[in-house]
């Protein structure tokens, strides 16, 4: 892991090598965020290193993620990296998000956690599972700065979710997204 | 030169900050309350839902314990549904003359509430308007359990003791709750249905003199002469008080779970206790004994 990074990370696709070489196939350039705590060894999950493909794969995901972050974080829905990292209905879906924070003079903050994997590769599609972690990503007003109290809808913060990427002119974007519950 | 509305909107703010500085302070009590919530979707949404509580102080762990500022400071004048965002004191109300309407179309099935929110509670600030998005369709479980649980409205208890005036250090005190539903089964519904449901986990019991707490199974048992001591709570004094006595606290505890229909329902996050605290006075006197031929 980047010392630079905001979030921690476990792989767990196919291969085995070393948590050296799967770790920085798992990020991508860091955003703007504070800093979390350091990870204990405890809190990752079993680590497996991606092969080639699926690293450029979780690569992308975790792009797009970074795209989702800045967005929500400068309030704008049309952030041009938004557009390189995802594609509709996914783009869609994420712009209307922020728009409707935008629009409530909310800009969510923080960092998101992620426990993601290569589900499956098929061609030119491929499946994401992620267990999610939003509780260190929280809504700010916008005019002042100030934390909003929210209420967690899941309870706890932390998704399962199933995201489709599309592979398109050699690179890897999200295409599509379902929240499968908690985790 | 102002323009019209906006001369408007600040006569209206100078004078709702001038009702709500000079009116009388909510009186906390177990009246039932609106207000709304931020909640915070998987894709970081917020979207704010109406939550409707027994207002009461002294349950701890409810919804909305966590705010940081105090509702109930706000003027009723001013209608109720006080709510916390952050430091903020904010309240719905219709929107002032003038202001702009959201540009963007709410999503389906949500719509636009117009709210004020002052800085913090007494702030001289001006009162931020502001639209929020709230959801009109079915309303999230975690909402519907956070409801339910704060309209469990636990009994309010006296605290009961014998000696029923001055405790003696040295010597058996016993306490007990008065009145036999203090520590019973409790629920709670949501407007949808939900029910949360408490049952009866126990008291601890704070005497006061820093010796720390005990636990009794149930709300203690009411002495009388010659009565099985094996279940009443009991606690010995080693010193007496000072003129002011000790000041005690018994907590109440209850388990809470979450009903459908009867059938029992797992919501992560939901509140799983309730514990509602009681505070007490007992003067503890050093009984003199004197020992003579």
């Amino acid at each position: 892991m980047r010392a630079t990074r905001g979030r921690w990370i476990g792989c767990w696709t196919a291969g085995v090598v070393t948590l050296l070489l799967a770790v920085p196939a798992c990020t991508s350039p860091a955003p703007a965020e504070p800093l979390p705590a350091q990870p204990t060894s405890a809190s990752r999950a079993p680590t497996a290193v991606p092969n080639e493909p699926n690293a450029q794969i979780l690569g992308a995901y975790l792009g797009y993620w970074d795209a989702v972050i800045a967005a929500h974080r400068a309030s704008n829905p049309r952030l041009p990296l938004l557009a390189q990292r995802a594609r509709n209905p996914e783009l869609t879906k994420v712009r209307q998000t922020v728009d409707r924070n935008r629009v409530q003079h909310i800009s969510v903050r923080g960092t998101v956690s992620h426990r993601a994997g290569v589900q499956s590769v098929s061609g030119s599609a491929a499946v994401v599972v992620d267990c999610y972690d939003v509780s260190q990503w929280n809504p700010v007003d916008t005019r002042t700065g100030a934390q909003i109290s929210s209420v967690e809808e899941g309870g706890t913060g932390r998704h399962r979710a199933r995201y489709t990427l599309t592979k398109s002119a050699g690179r890897w974007i999200v295409s599509n997204s379902a929240v499968l519950g908690g985790c | 030169m102002l323009r019209p509305w906006r001369l408007l909107a600040v006569l209206a703010a100078a004078v709702g900050l001038t009702v709500a500085v000079l009116s009388p302070a909510t009186p906390a009590g177990a009246a039932e309350q609106c207000h709304m919530e931020a909640y915070k979707n998987p894709q970081g949404g917020i979207s704010y839902h109406k939550v409707c509580t027994n207002v009461d102080s002294s349950k701890n762990g409810q919804s909305g314990g966590e705010n940081t500022c105090q509702t109930d400071k706000m003027a009723p004048s001013l209608g109720g549904g006080w709510f916390c965002i952050g430091r903020a004191v904010c309240h719905e109300r219709p929107p002032w003359t003038g202001f702009g309407q959201p540009t963007t179309p709410p999503p389906p099935g949500e719509s636009y509430v117009f709210i004020e929110c002052w800085p913090c509670n007494g702030c001289l600030g001006p009162p931020a308007p502001s639209w929020i998005l709230s959801g009109a369709g079915p309303r999230p479980l975690i909402v519907q359990a956070r409801e339910a649980f704060a309209r469990i409205d636990p009994p309010a208890v006296v605290v009961k003791h014998s000696p029923d005036s001055d405790a003696f250090a040295r010597m058996d005190t016993w306490f007990w709750l008065a009145g036999g539903a203090a520590l019973g089964r409790l629920t709670g519904s949501s407007a949808e249905g939900l029910v949360a449901v408490a049952e009866p986990a126990g008291t601890s019991w704070d005497p006061g003199d820093r010796t720390g707490t005990f636990a009794c199974v149930g709300s203690g048992t009411e002495w009388a002469p010659g009565k099985d001591p094996t279940n009443a709570c009991r606690h010995t004094y080693l010193e007496g008080s000072d003129e002011d006595g000790y000041q005690g606290a018994v907590t109440r505890r209850w388990a809470v779970h979450y009903e459908n229909g009867g059938a029992p329902v797992a919501i992560t996050g939901a509140p799983g206790t309730l514990q509602v605290t009681t505070t007490f006075d007992l003067l503890v006197l050093e009984n003199q004994v004197v020992v003579g031929r």
